[in-house]
């Protein structure tokens, strides 16, 4: 079933163009791969989709619905999660209170009962701390909850960054270059991660540069150059494909 | 919880219930009411400088507005005065919406200009609209609160104790709203916005809707603390949009440090304080002020507050001595 | 009918006086990312060391320069002291700054000088022309050629000086600027002193068409946000435009609607503006 898709996606800065025409989709349990040289139009992509670029044309479907140029915070709560390529989080706050403030999607939790803490607010709360322990738990950050997330070394904010984009229970998450940047031990281990999250029915969509991890994680391989798609399709026939070498490496 | 807090708690609640009783001067007494109104005026403006982190000039104008509210609905309109109060506070979170519908679309700069020709335009509103506001004279003699309880009486508000236990149950509603605020979902959302927005609505946070809060739940607190005035000081007028209070937040907010509570409490009571015991003309204190302004801003933008929060940290950092594994 | 045409001259002098102070503040905003909340002052200052140079016998064209002059010299001093040390941090604590400048110069103008108004009398300030009916004073004719003069020149300056095109650079882009040896401190300050003194010169020109007061500068300068926000942040070719439609907006409006809400309009006008176009109408920041 279909989860994310583009259609005819384009998107241009005064006269270049970024996106061109892209069809892109990633099925439910997924692992998606999007790979291609720099400049390609990866980041674009995901930037569009999740309304953070306004799209210049074509569409974006999330579960069917249409969520061409909405709002970020409208996409997020549909269940549509990201990371960055530049880490993002909140440096100057403890790792909990980074965690907490990922979820925000409390059914019918107004404003006023928020403030005076009714049971159910504080029940809610409650469900938000523990998901929070399991999963820096998970992960192995459980240590370090009371420290300043910019005491956190780089690859331990990466995951920081992981699992905030994980506590909203999102049905598919983006990752901007995971293994950017980080030692081949936490590569690793954010591989397994990533694996067992996909068998729990998490999917994803990965931006990376690392072919190892590509190759060993997604179960199929997008590539972009230029902002065109120039190949769709499982790990060993874009190994052997001949446009894929070419973006790469030239003629 | 400790015997030193305890006892602190105790020896606090005790200072304040019994004020009256300890403070034999009027005047002294006047300033510490004085200093309540502040306290609430100054926390209302942290919450859209601090906790918000945009800079609006808007804040003299929502005094205002709660002020010529609640003295218009008494003496033309004969409403009685606890709900005249009551409707202070919402009328200027009202006015704070319509102005910040479009207002918080801008950006912060454009922001910052406009709320200050709204404050300027208020004023003009309010010298030339003499049918209702009596103009630049403004309302003297405005009638001091008066609380009919039904089978029990009425309470008078009249004298300085009166005034001051008023004063002391807004102040603690503030601050204890306040706190609530801050530590609930509406709390992390708005520091979230001010830390990385992007990122904020990434994760879902909708940052117009928690600005117009913010901005609106200000105002608020704003007019409540015009209105308080207003039936205090018998008058209202438009020199509550002066430019000086703009002067007199900031310095409170920041000196005494943007976004902690006890900061800007602290800043309020010592800003209140202190211009009482300078024995110099106005502008001269206004231009000390804005040196204290610019110094502050340069030397130490973390206000007071700011440094008794880092002070903690590091006492906190150095008993902890975790030891981190990369 | 030389009604409309007297209401139109007026609009421009005006249009004038506001272009000079906003097109100082857009400069500063372009290179520094600095709302310049004292801009105002400074063109208080202006009018009143033109008053003071005027009071000392000497002439009015002298007042004029040294005016300039000491704005500009102000300006430096202001930016190096308190705008300086805060480029770089949160982008409230410079604007703060320049809050706290405002405030002491206007309380430090009342009491040096006390609220009361000054005047100057001068010969061939009430002296006019009639040109079709239309009255203009040698004195709103010197604004409009004087203003007329600082923007030919100024956009000389910015096309074709070195620094000019430096400046141009650095609002566009300051990192890349520092990357490739412009020296960004030094234009920063250069700018902060041109705003200064094209506010000061302001000052200086109206000075002996109106009463000079300490709060002179808040109602003006207020204008001048108006139109910078229209007419672009960084904008200068915008923001002279935004000046002049303001002014004569204003001048229609106090003759045909109302001379009590005079000040109002400019506000109406940037709100229309501003709820339809959020980025001013002629766009934002391209750099000047």
């Amino acid at each position: 079933m279909v989860l994310l898709e583009t259609t005819e996606l384009t998107k241009s800065f005064f006269g270049l163009t970024a996106l061109d025409r892209v069809n892109f989709h990633v099925d439910r349990g997924e692992i998606v791969g999007l790979i291609g040289p720099n400049g390609s139009g990866k980041t674009t992509l995901f930037n569009c989709a999740t309304g953070v670029l306004p799209v210049s044309g074509g569409r974006v479907k999330f579960k069917g619905e249409d969520i061409t140029n909405h709002k970020t915070h409208e996409i997020a709560l549909k269940g549509l999660s990201r990371t960055f390529q530049i880490i993002r989080i909140f440096p100057k706050m403890m790792v909990m209170e980074n965690m907490l403030l990922a979820i925000q999607q409390h059914q019918g939790e107004r404003i006023i009962s928020s403030i005076f803490r009714t049971p159910e607010v504080r029940r809610l709360e409650k469900h938000a701390r523990e998901r929070a322990s399991e999963l820096l738990d998970f992960v192995g950050l459980t240590p370090l909850r009371d420290d300043l997330a910019a005491h956190l070394s780089y690859g331990q904010q990466k995951l920081l960054e992981f699992i905030m984009a994980l506590m909203p229970n999102p049905e598919i998450v983006l990752l901007d270059e995971p293994a950017a940047a980080v030692n081949p031990t936490m590569i690793k281990k954010m591989m397994d991660h990533i694996v067992q999250l996909n068998k729990r029915g998490y999917t994803f969509c990965i931006v990376e540069h690392n072919m190892d991890v590509v190759m060993e994680l997604c179960h199929r391989v997008v590539v972009l150059n230029y902002g065109e798609k120039i190949a769709d399709g499982k790990p060993e026939e874009i190994r052997n494909n001949r446009d894929v070498i070419e973006a790469y490496f030239g003629r | 919880m400790n015997i030193v807090r305890l006892l602190t708690l105790i020896g606090g609640s005790v200072l304040l219930v019994g004020m009256p009783y300890f403070v034999t001067s009027s005047y002294v007494m006047h300033i510490i009411i004085l200093s309540g109104i502040y306290i609430i005026f100054a926390l209302s403006y942290d919450i859209v400088v601090g906790y918000l982190g945009m800079l609006s000039l808007a804040h003299p104008a929502f005094y205002g507005v709660g002020a010529y509210t609640s003295v218009l609905l008494v003496m033309k309109l004969n409403v009685p005065f606890l709900l005249a109060f009551a409707l202070a506070g919402p009328l200027a979170l009202i006015v704070a919406l319509i102005v910040g519908y479009p207002a918080l679309r801008l950006s912060y700069h454009s922001f910052a200009i406009v709320t200050l020709a709204f404050t300027l335009m208020m004023r003009i509103l309010w010298i030339n609209w003499e049918t209702l506001t009596n103009g630049p004279m403004g309302i003297p003699g405005v009638p001091r609160p008066r609380i009919d309880i039904p089978f029990l009486g009425t309470i008078n508000i009249a004298t300085s104790t009166g005034y001051y236990y008023f004063i002391l149950i807004l102040v603690i509603l503030t601050c204890l709203f306040i706190y609530l605020m801050i530590n609930s979902r509406v709390g992390r959302a708005l520091l979230s916005i001010r830390e990385n927005e992007v990122l904020a609505e990434t994760l879902g946070v909708n940052a117009f809707k928690y600005r117009m809060i913010a901005f609106a739940i200000g105002a608020f607190f704003a007019g409540i603390a015009g209105s308080f005035t207003a039936h205090y000081i018998t008058f209202v007028g438009p020199e509550f949009t002066d430019f000086y209070y703009i002067t007199m937040l900031l310095i409170m907010v920041i000196l005494g440090g943007s976004g902690t509570i006890h900061g800007v409490i602290l800043g309020a009571i010592v800003f209140t304080f202190v211009p009482e015991y300078l024995r110099i003309t106005p502008e001269f204190r206004d231009v000390i002020y804005g040196f204290v302004l610019v110094l502050t801003i340069i030397f130490m933008p973390g206000g007071i507050g700011g440094r008794i929060n880092d002070m903690m940290e590091r006492r906190k950092a150095r008993t902890d001595g975790v030891v981190r594994n990369n | 009918m030389e009604m409309f045409f007297q209401l139109l001259v007026n609009g421009i002098s005006f249009g004038a006086i506001y272009a000079m102070v906003a097109v100082g503040l857009t400069i500063v905003f372009g290179i520094l990312e600095v709302v310049n909340f004292a801009q105002g002052e400074f063109y208080m200052l202006g009018a009143y060391l033109t008053y003071l140079v005027i009071l000392a016998q000497l002439p009015y064209p002298i007042a004029i320069i040294a005016a300039t002059a000491a704005m500009i010299l102000i300006g430096l001093a202001v930016e190096r002291l308190a705008i300086r040390p805060l480029i770089g941090k949160a982008w409230q604590l410079p604007i703060l700054s320049t809050l706290g400048i405002s405030i002491i110069i206007q309380n430090g103008a009342i009491v040096l000088w006390t609220p009361n108004p000054r005047t100057i009398i001068l010969e061939t300030a009430s002296k006019n022309i009639n040109v079709f009916g239309v009255v203009i004073t040698y004195q709103r004719l010197l604004i409009i050629l004087l203003a007329l003069a600082i923007f030919i020149s100024l956009y000389y300056f910015v096309q074709k000086t070195k620094t000019g095109k430096a400046m141009r650079a650095v609002s566009q882009n300051k990192e890349a600027c520092q990357v490739i040896g412009i020296d960004v401190d030094r234009i920063s300050i250069i700018s902060f002193a041109l705003g200064a003194g094209l506010s000061g010169l302001g000052g200086a020109v109206v000075a002996p068409a109106m009463a000079i007061h300490p709060v002179m500068g808040i109602l003006v300068v207020i204008k001048c946000f108006a139109a910078v926000i229209m007419g672009g942040f960084g904008n200068i070719q915008g923001t002279i435009y935004a000046s002049f439609i303001l002014a004569i907006v204003e001048s229609f409006a106090v003759a045909y609607v109302s001379l009590q809400y005079k000040d109002v309009f400019a506000f109406v006008v940037m709100i229309i503006i501003l709820l339809f176009k959020p980025h001013g109408i002629f766009g934002g920041k391209v750099g000047i």
